[in-house]
């Protein structure tokens, strides 16, 4: 059972799951519990000897109703593969699944916010290696959220439209990646050493108000920048990738993109959230958003032209 | 064809009871534990709409 204490000195919410702390923790590869079921086989979370996508409900929630939800999103029924190395039509199907998952547990009268989200390598807490995403639906607006609300009333408008706008000008010089439908940028003021942030150009609130061209557009940047990623140190990359959506609590604006929050800063060095950065609340970085934009552009390219 | 129930996953015929959304069919079940599983699938090409 999870619980909600509100931090009076920082002003936020944080959400107590004691479970969690058993949670299966890096388990061997033929102990996975997001594999299929083979006949005859050890079962596993997903009763099916072979699938294309699934949603269950998270073993160990962080959230959980009647206050909220938590779920897991397993992305093929490969062990081995990843969000990047998926066929592109299986991620333009996910891209369904989390449309779906969205609009189905915003609905939901408990559910004020839904974020979905991917945790990519043990560098950031990842758990289990099998392709997989989480979905948290929040009993309430979670700070970063309402941060990008109240940039949207300083702005005078869309916060990331008016940003992606800037982007844009003068030569684009942090642009990484573009399609039809969206614009994958380095943001001038970048938290993380490779942070990324993909755009829908034109104005979505989310998922649900993008078409079919829209998602798969999004989908193929989104698996841009990820080979990208892995292609930069010749690496697998961690990161965490995060959809950001209006929240579900209606009548609130909100303008959907994705973005990614990479903790390395060369290929065997972590940028760390450490003093100044809990502390102060401010980062500290090592690398201009100019220079990284440069080195993503030239690894996401190279893999354009393979 | 082959289906997922045979071993191969890929695009699946419709069935009776099933949803749809989008180009997925979608299907609940609910897991011996009483959790929720959805599992989504890709249309077959000749689905009809």
């Amino acid at each position: 059972m999870s619980l909600l204490r509100f931090n009076e000195l920082r002003g936020e919410q944080v959400a107590y799951a004691v479970d969690r702390q058993d949670r299966t923790f890096l388990p061997p590869a033929d102990h996975c519990p997001l594999d299929p079921t083979r006949p005859g086989g050890r079962p596993t979370e997903i009763p099916f000897p072979a699938f294309e996508i699934v949603v269950f409900d998270n073993l160990f929630p962080s959230f959980e109703s009647p206050a909220g939800a938590a779920e897991v999103v397993v992305y093929t029924d490969d062990h081995h593969g990843s969000f990047g190395g998926l066929a592109p039509e299986r991620a333009q199907a996910l891209m369904w699944v989390w449309r779906q998952r969205y609009e189905e547990l915003g609905a939901r009268g408990d559910v004020r916010y839904v974020l979905i989200f991917e945790n990519r390598g043990v560098e950031v807490g990842t758990t289990l290696h099998h392709p997989h995403g989480q979905i948290y639906a929040f009993p309430f607006v979670p700070p970063v959220a309402a941060l990008e609300l109240a940039a949207d009333a300083r702005l005078g408008g869309c916060a990331p439209c008016v940003l992606l706008e800037r982007e844009l000008a003068d030569g684009a010089p942090r642009v990484v990646h573009a399609n039809a439908d969206t614009v994958a940028y380095v943001p001038f003021a970048a938290r993380w050493p490779y942070e990324c942030h993909v755009v829908l150009r034109e104005h979505r609130a989310s998922l649900v108000e993008c078409d079919a061209a829209e998602l798969a557009s999004l989908a193929s940047a989104l698996q841009a920048v990820t080979r990208g990623y892995d292609r930069l140190f010749e690496r697998e990359f961690p990161y965490m990738m995060v959809l950001h959506q209006a929240p579900t609590d209606g009548g609130r604006a909100g303008h959907l993109h994705v973005e990614f929050y990479t903790p390395l800063r060369t290929a065997t060095k972590l940028k760390y959230l450490a003093g100044c950065e809990q502390g102060a609340g401010t980062f500290i970085m090592d690398v201009l958003p100019e220079d990284s934009a440069g080195a993503l552009r030239e690894a996401i390219a190279v893999g354009s032209d393979a | 064809m082959a289906t997922p129930e045979e071993g191969r996953p890929g695009p699946v015929p419709a069935e009776d009871g099933v949803e749809r959304y989008g180009p997925l069919i979608v299907r609940r079940v609910v897991k011996e534990d009483g959790r929720a599983l959805i599992r989504f699938d890709r249309a077959g090409e000749r689905e009809p709409e």
